[in-house]
């Protein structure tokens, strides 16, 4: 039987450095995913994804054991996002304007959605340069509700805030994409 | 926006990425690892590369830097200093009384 999470936390504690690259390869499916949803790009995200590893292991000591390990690697990896976000946010000059007038058709085309992985791919780069749109805060918490499903009670612990917290900043969150999306597709489409 | 458009629309900008595979993720935690010995070798690199660092260090040389241009010229002169600094009679001080 695999051991638990807190059991290898414990044997990393006690000075087995090997027991960590057993969490690492059991966690690097959730970091890495919500890093690359966050960031868009996968060398961003594995550099991202191993910085949020990096700082768990330093501060594996300040991890309660009655905690997740998931939504507490969520939590740091959540915080490594938004660090990146900002400072790419900085440097932002792409408006919505832009996004409307060189790709007006091609969002119109996004929706309804195919479960297709081709057209997936191809839209990948609009949907990311729409996505870049939304604040950096937002973004974080409908891509964690959203893409990585997390519920409320995991929000809130990864997020550090209240259920009532999680729950008006969510309702906040997609008022405004959806307000986004109808600026860019038009009333009727949405 | 109603519940299935939303679905719709969270399935298109929010879908969860492809799980890595299993390659894919032993070369995350060799990468991962290495890296974790690396620092054990040199910890001083897990201070340089902290955020705060960088303001810190530069903070302490502009202070540095402040503390040893002080012009000579500006610096006041303390009471202990004048008393016994060289500044003709001390009868001139007296005030005289009317």
């Amino acid at each position: 039987m695999d051991p638990s999470d807190l059991e290898l936390v414990e044997r990393v504690r006690s000075g087995e450095s090997a027991a960590y690259a057993e969490l690492v390869r059991r966690h690097h499916g959730d970091v890495f995913g919500l890093c690359l949803s966050m960031l868009g790009g996968a060398a961003e995200a594995d550099d991202a994804a191993q910085d949020v590893f990096l700082k768990a292991y330093r501060s594996l000591d300040r991890f309660r054991n009655d905690a997740s390990l998931r939504t507490w690697l969520y939590r740091i990896a959540s915080n490594r996002c938004l660090d990146l976000l900002r400072s790419r946010a900085r440097d932002r000059s792409e408006s919505l304007e832009a996004i409307l007038e060189s790709e007006g058709g091609r969002l119109k085309d996004l929706l309804p959605v195919e479960s297709d992985s081709s057209q997936a791919a191809e839209n990948a780069d609009l949907v990311e340069r729409v996505l870049r749109q939304l604040s950096p805060e937002y973004r974080l918490i409908l891509t964690l509700r959203e893409g990585q499903g997390l519920d409320y009670e995991e929000l809130a612990e990864a997020m550090g805030c209240s259920l009532d917290s999680v729950k008006a900043r969510l309702k906040r969150a997609r008022a405004v994409f959806e307000g986004l999306l109808r600026h860019l597709l038009q009333p009727d489409d949405v | 926006m109603e519940d299935q458009g939303w679905k719709a629309v969270s399935e298109v900008f929010f879908r969860r990425p492809a799980p890595p595979g299993a390659t894919q993720t032993e070369a995350f935690v060799a990468r991962v690892m290495g890296r974790l010995e690396e620092e054990a070798r040199s910890p001083w690199r897990v201070f340089l590369s902290l955020r705060w660092t960088a303001p810190a260090l530069g903070l302490a040389a502009a202070l540095m830097f402040l503390s040893i241009s002080q012009p000579e010229g500006e610096a006041l002169l303390s009471e202990d200093g004048f008393m016994v600094a060289d500044v003709g009679d001390p009868s001139d001080f007296i005030l005289e009384v009317q």
